[in-house]
């Protein structure tokens, strides 16, 4: 077994631990990461070729336990309403996001106290918005500030990409409603941007872009973090975090691609594993002082498991709009049925994306709330879809739940002889008179905007892109995992800092907000870098 | 190369094709483009764990594809109408057809994004997020 050491280990090479990272890294803070997924090439990803769509129905699919690519593991989905979608790979997820970058709103931290439900967070807007505002850079977000849903902050660094003939359709539409809508903010360039290209507008956003054009962390954070010293190791899968005789954590055990395994050892461990591989990782590291896994004292680990559950309505229009290209980010988003009102049967509420609707496979083979079709149904669905229709994602805000989480199943063993980790989740009442409501509202959107025909797709299974609040951060440490600064109650220099430590979900897609918790807990390790707690090694 | 299907297969391919994208509606139909072999060979070059699965669906037929389609497991009839599907979409003849030449790309204009004159009205509208 081979043995290295040092300074800050950070466990992901996703968003969350390229951010870290970067910062560390800026700081001349030794930092080494170990990522079990490889470097992409651009020019492998299949959106500019021509059987893009069938390849991300195979080898680049979002879910790993369709994909089943070597740097995934297993993850037992059959007790989830909603299946897993995310990547492994230098990057992360956001090699296949459709990079939506959404701040929260002010609302979103403090649900207890506005609604009555879920809990509230230890943090508030403001204490995330100077990071909101560095990253929107870092990034190389395109949008338009000034949207009065949320208060005042600076201008987004690019200008919004087209909103498209589907988007003014419905803009206008909204606005004669007075309903809420604004331009998409995206992490996608619109203008060349700190070496990367523009966007293309191919709307091939989820099978990788060949451009460049998206604000991807292999290319946006990790080739500065490594040209500032940080060391990063690929093809390397962690299978346990080590503790000391003192309770801190001192590095990890991991396994490279050819199964031989390797020590590292570090003064501290920052874990950036998305919200289902950090919490694994924790419920596999037992020991006699946490029988229940690392850092789980209060029996949090796992729970508390949020899901995004998703609807889509796609609007068909007479005339064409070549809806098939643009970018899968958003075109336009409507935030006017996120939050609380009184007249309606749930609590939160949603929120809109407006998307292209994909090439002819999409048109074809898109699951909707309608029966097999083939023979004529089939040709005019397609004639239907393609080129002429666009599709309001609709993501409403989960609530935690304790009995929605993850659990280690003994009855299934994985590559390394550890129990699969299973997803159990089920969709809750809430969530579904949010989907129930917001579908019909978006029906009226469409109509309005003169679409002939709708159809909807009333729950996605296949879309858990935004697992979240597996090891929730609070101050209290009987109810919670890690403090206000994303370090554990328990293992006092352990920290994790990617969307398990949500205390609720908001409605609007969290890249933002992971990226902001995790460029705040790196400040906070620089600052304090003389008192904080490390392993001696 | 030739993938490892029988003749046999490839006919019941066909039949079953015929029936998911038969001719009219402006389209061409499968059972002209010859979609038993090179689309179909395409497909199954990109995707070549799909061709057990396949074999395994096609050595059901029988006769009579819209009973056969009507019967299929969940599974199954995904399965085969993506392949029927990404073959027959494939092909220049059907592209054409529904006025598609793939994913271009393409340069942005700067010219605006669009609705311009509605967003800055929107920019005058009172603030409307919660705060505590």
């Amino acid at each position: 077994m081979s043995k290295t050491t040092t300074e800050i280990l950070i466990i992901g090479a996703g968003l969350s631990g390229a951010v870290t990272a970067l910062q560390l890294a800026r700081s001349n803070i030794k930092v080494t990461c170990l990522e079990q997924g490889q470097w992409n090439n651009r020019e492998d990803y299949p959106g500019d070729k021509p059987d893009f769509e069938l390849l991300s129905m195979g080898p680049w699919h979002a879910n790993p336990n369709v994909r089943k690519s070597p740097a995934d593991y297993s993850i037992l989905d059959d007790t989830s309403d909603i299946k897993p979608m995310l990547y492994n790979g230098v990057g992360g997820s956001t090699i296949l996001y459709s990079a939506h970058w959404m701040r929260f709103l002010p609302s979103d931290f403090n649900v207890h106290s506005l609604d009555g439900v879920g809990k509230n967070w230890p943090i508030n807007y403001h204490d995330l918005a100077p990071h909101y505002n560095q990253n929107d850079i870092d990034f190389g977000v395109s949008g338009i500030a000034g949207d009065p849903a949320y208060p005042d902050f600076p201008e987004y660094p690019m200008p919004p990409l087209p909103i498209q003939p589907w988007g003014e359709r419905v803009a206008n539409a909204h606005h004669k409603m007075g309903w809420h809508w604004w331009p998409g903010s995206n992490a996608i360039a619109s203008l060349p941007y700190k070496g990367r290209r523009p966007c293309v507008q191919r709307s091939t956003c989820r099978a990788g872009c060949n451009e460049g054009a998206k604000g991807s962390v292999d290319q946006t954070h990790w080739p500065e973090a490594i040209a500032c010293g940080a060391i990063l190791k690929t093809g390397a899968r962690v299978s346990r975090i080590l503790l000391d005789q003192h309770g801190l954590a001192c590095g990890a055990l991991f396994k490279d691609a050819s199964g031989n395994t390797h020590k590292i050892e570090s003064e501290i461990v920052i874990l950036a594993s998305h919200a289902i591989g950090s919490a694994q990782l924790l419920l596999k590291s037992t020991s006699p002082k946490f029988p229940n896994g690392l850092a789980n004292h209060s029996d949090q680990v796992g729970r508390n498991l949020m899901m995004h559950p998703l609807s889509r309505v796609i609007g068909f229009f007479d005339e064409p709009m070549m809806s098939w290209q643009g970018h899968w980010g958003q075109s336009i988003y409507s935030l006017e049925f996120a939050e609380t009102r009184p007249e309606h049967d749930f609590v939160r509420g949603a929120k809109w994306n407006l998307s292209p609707s994909g090439g002819p496979l999409s048109a074809a083979l898109y699951p909707i709330d309608e029966s097999r079709c083939w023979g004529k149904p089939l040709h005019q669905r397609i004639d239907n879809w393609l080129g002429r229709s666009a599709v309001w994602g609709i993501t409403a805000e989960d609530l935690p739940n304790r009995q929605n989480r993850l659990v280690l199943d003994p009855n299934f063993i994985d590559s390394n002889g550890d129990p699969t980790v299973r997803l159990i989740y089920k969709v809750s009442e809430n969530s579904k008179r949010i989907l129930k409501f917001m579908t019909a509202k978006a029906v009226q959107s469409f109509s309005e905007a003169g679409a002939h025909q709708t159809s909807a797709s009333s729950l996605v299974t296949d879309n858990g892109w935004h697992a979240l609040g597996t090891c929730r951060m609070g101050i209290d440490a009987d109810q919670s995992v890690v403090n206000p600064w994303l370090q554990s109650h328990d293992v006092k220099n352990l920290y994790i800092v990617d969307g398990s430590v949500f205390v609720t979900s908001s409605s609007v897609n969290p890249a933002a907000t992971i990226a902001a918790l995790a460029r705040r807990t790196a400040k906070y390790i620089i600052k304090s870098r003389s008192t904080i707690k490390r392993a001696k090694i | 190369m030739t993938l490892a299907l029988s003749d046999k297969q490839r006919n019941s391919f066909a039949e079953i094709s015929n029936v998911v994208y038969p001719g009219g509606y402006n389209h061409p139909p499968s059972s002209g483009l010859d979609i038993k072999n090179a689309p179909l060979d395409h497909v199954l070059r990109a995707r070549n764990e799909l061709v057990v699965p396949l074999i395994k669906i096609l050595n059901q037929y029988v006769t009579e594809p819209n009973t056969f389609l009507s019967q299929l497991e969940d599974h199954d009839f995904k399965l085969i109408m993506i392949i029927i599907s990404a073959s027959y979409l494939s092909i220049p003849q059907v592209k054409e057809s529904l006025e598609y030449n793939g994913q271009q790309a393409m340069s942005l204009g700067r010219s605006g994004f669009g609705a311009e004159e509605l967003v800055f009205e929107l920019m005058q509208q009172p603030k409307r997020y919660r705060d505590v």
